[in-house]
């Protein structure tokens, strides 16, 4: 670690993860304890990537230790057949056949693997892991609508306050007339002269333009801003879909979302 | 004013997730095992200022010799919290922030939860009672623990629900949680654990951090080249991820994102606030040529799927809001511009119509400083990359499924049952996460995103 400022960073990283190698890999159980890596023929299969670790107390009957083993992989003890297995998870040690016997009689270290074999007739945690034939459960459209607090309440809800803001704008600028809004959204209404920009951060192009309608539409949900353009760069001309919201010359109609009209006092562009 | 952070490490996976993480936050403080700084490395950081931001994690002890994570270990068994009273950063803590029952939870929610939670819950609210009142101005709490075992699951959930309680919404509460892998389980009743446990953190929490067990498995093995990653190895990779994710808190610097900065830019909607991680420079050693790591390397690193701390398929979802956490030699400049790219080529990358920032980047200077006898080399550039993308319902999804598989059985539910449990909890409980997965869908549903303009 002398030269550390030739290392790469990745080089770096890799090396604090891997560590020094002196330590246990698995860390060490306390007094009277063993640290073992449960796997289980169904379960995890051959799988390495367990890292299942949990420690056991040396003097566990194993009958008993077989109890605890069934609330976590679900094989009845009476269908279990366990076998000790070495860090690799590969080289049998021995099984674990008298139910009298202490854990600790099988000389199991820190690090080793149980390894239980399940052997039940009816394959009853086989059964449960395989959902490929099973239905997906699904909520109904139904009950989903009758749930509180979820996502379609909740945009349904920031709908309706865009609207009311949206009309509550128009009221306002009919009575005051107003410089002092500084929210964009809040300011835009019929006449003003307007700034269409895109989402799009690599798209430079202004395009100028005259609002000529805001509000909610027919093809999209929201509120949308209805721009008469002053160069044809626009889709429409103030129908979408059929239905019309203002009127103008074909592809000089445009909507965009209000975040993306910015009002001001931009000059009319000529070609 | 203090802005503390109190982390609680509950359960076998997060009292051993804790461990690596306050191992590498004393590495990068420049703190000994024992909770001292020796006064070399004590001018080398206030020269620095490196330090100025520690308490936010290490409160002071009394008599000013050392510091004290602000941090509580909690498991129902002793044995996993013996080997911290027994290992080399046994003097790091004060005895009564490690909390041990007698009794385990047998990978049950509901022992977790009630019968033998029940018997421990009071002394820990107690004990997180007195570290909060040790705080100036405590910004919120980390929860540690996995969502398939009995502690993490059952113990959590009733320790984040007394949070709630005593602290209201005024306190942050973010959750580093171990989620299922989708090919190997630990235990059979993985689901049921799972499930319960989420419709409680549904509730409770304000963010959620996804870590899956295989996925960062297979990240050890194929983007950091380790032969047989250890577990070990998995939870020093997990540290790096926090530290990185929480090093703006720990560090000062004017572009740092806090706790409050995470959870608005990243959850627009509180159900909806299950996030991935993902970390870089993990490249592969073929990628990673000594010279060629830059901005913009790291930056697609972590939009990448094998980078990703829980296995799922972002390219299949849609993104709500996205931060980028740099940490290093980073020029802000340098930064946007490979946002930009990342917006503009990435096509994989879309996010839902109505995402108001999309991207939101943080850049903290402070690289880990490596003191003459601390062994850190320093990382010169690194980015963890936060996000809110409805491709996390595949993870729910296949959960569920497998629940509804058992419970339509009613596969084990009397050990549930046995310890207090109604049954009407787990319907409810299934019901509120298929509830979930409907509200990814209508988000990435809603038609208009299609269309930037008409």
């Amino acid at each position: 670690m002398s030269s550390t400022n030739k290392l790469s960073d990745f080089e770096i990283v890799r090396g604090y993860v891997i560590g020094d190698g002196k330590d246990v890999p698995v860390g060490k159980a306390p007094e009277g304890n063993v640290r073992l890596e449960i796997t289980h023929s169904v379960l995890t299969g051959e799988s390495i990537s367990s890292s299942n670790f949990k420690n056991f107390l040396l003097d566990t009957k194993i009958k008993d230790f077989k109890e605890k083993l069934y609330r976590f992989v679900g094989t009845e003890p009476k269908y279990m057949e366990l076998i000790l297995r070495d860090e690799s998870k590969v080289n049998e040690i021995c099984k674990l056949e008298d139910d009298e016997k202490t854990l600790e009689f099988y000389e199991p270290k820190d690090g080793m693997n149980i390894h239980v074999i399940d052997k039940d007739p009816n394959n009853f945690v086989s059964y449960l892991q395989d959902i490929s034939k099973a239905p997906k459960p699904v909520i109904s459209e139904e009950d989903y609508n009758k749930r509180e607090g979820t996502y379609k309440k909740w945009k349904e809800e920031q709908l309706k306050k865009d609207l009311e803001n949206v009309n509550n704008n128009n009221n306002n600028n009919n009575n005051i007339n107003s410089n002092d809004a500084t929210d964009n959204e809040i300011e835009i209404k019929v006449g003003d002269r307007c700034k269409v920009v895109s989402d799009d951060p690599t798209n430079y192009d202004e395009r100028l333009g005259k609002v000529q309608f805001v509000g909610t539409v027919e093809f999209s949900s929201g509120v949308w801003v209805g721009v008469e353009l002053d160069l044809p760069l626009g889709k429409n001309d103030g129908s979408v879909k059929g239905k019309k919201y203002f009127q103008c010359t074909q592809k000089y109609g445009c909507f965009a979302k209000p975040k993306n009209v910015l009002v001001g006092d931009y000059p009319e562009e000529e070609i | 004013m203090g802005r503390e952070i109190i982390s609680i490490h509950i359960g076998q996976a997060g009292v051993q997730v804790g461990n690596s993480c306050w191992e590498l936050y004393c590495l990068e403080h420049g703190i000994e095992q024992d909770g001292t700084i020796p006064s070399d490395r004590k001018q080398v950081s206030e020269a620095n200022n490196n330090n100025k931001d520690l308490s936010t994690f290490f409160s002071e002890s009394t008599n000013g010799k050392k510091v004290v994570p602000r941090a509580i270990f909690l498991d129902l068994e002793p044995t996993v919290i013996d080997e911290i009273r027994t290992g080399a950063y046994k003097n790091l803590f004060h005895p009564e922030q490690l909390i041990t029952g007698k009794e385990d939870a047998a990978n049950n929610y509901a022992r977790g939860h009630y019968t033998v939670g029940k018997e421990l819950i009071d002394v820990c609210v107690d004990r997180i009672r007195r570290l909060a009142d040790q705080c100036d101005g405590l910004q919120g709490f980390l929860v540690f623990h996995s969502v398939g075992g009995g502690t993490g699951s059952g113990f959590g959930s009733l320790l984040l629900q007394k949070l709630a309680l005593d602290y209201g919404g005024k306190k942050s509460k973010l959750d580093f949680c171990v989620y299922p892998s989708p090919q190997v389980s630990t235990s059979v009743v993985e689901p049921y654990n799972s499930v319960l446990s989420t419709h409680s953190l549904l509730e409770h929490t304000d963010v959620s951090f996804m870590l899956d067990n295989e996925a960062i498995y297979n990240i050890c093995k194929k983007s950091l080249d380790i032969e047989k990653p250890t577990y070990t190895n998995l939870n020093r990779l997990i540290a790096q991820v926090i530290s990185s994710l929480t090093s703006s808190l720990r560090f000062p610097g004017p572009l740092n994102l806090d706790i409050n900065d995470i959870q608005t830019n990243l959850v627009p909607f509180p159900r909806l606030h299950f996030v991935l991680c993902s970390y870089a420079p993990v490249i592969s050693r073929e990628k990673a040529h000594h010279e060629s790591i830059t901005v913009d390397n790291i930056t697609n690193a972590v939009f990448s799927e094998n980078n990703i701390m829980a296995k799922c398929q972002p390219n299949l979802g849609k993104y709500m809001a996205c931060c980028l956490m740099y940490r290093g030699d980073i020029v802000p400049k340098e930064a946007q511009k490979a946002v930009q790219i990342i917006r503009s080529e990435k096509k994989t990358v879309s996010f839902v119509e109505w995402s108001p920032t999309g991207f939101k980047c943080g850049i903290n200077n402070h690289a880990p400083v490596s003191t003459k006898d601390s062994e850190m080399a320093e990382v010169k550039k690194s980015v963890c990359m936060l996000s809110n993308t409805t491709a996390i319902s595949q993870v729910f999804s296949r959960i569920n499924h497998k629940f509804d598989l058992m419970f339509v059985k009613r596969a084990f539910v009397h050990w549930y049952v046995g310890e207090g449990m109604e049954e009407g909890e787990f319907a409810e409980a299934r019901d509120d996460l298929l509830a979930l997965e409907k509200d990814y869908e209508s988000v990435s549903a809603s038609p208009e995103e299609q269309e930037e303009e008409y």
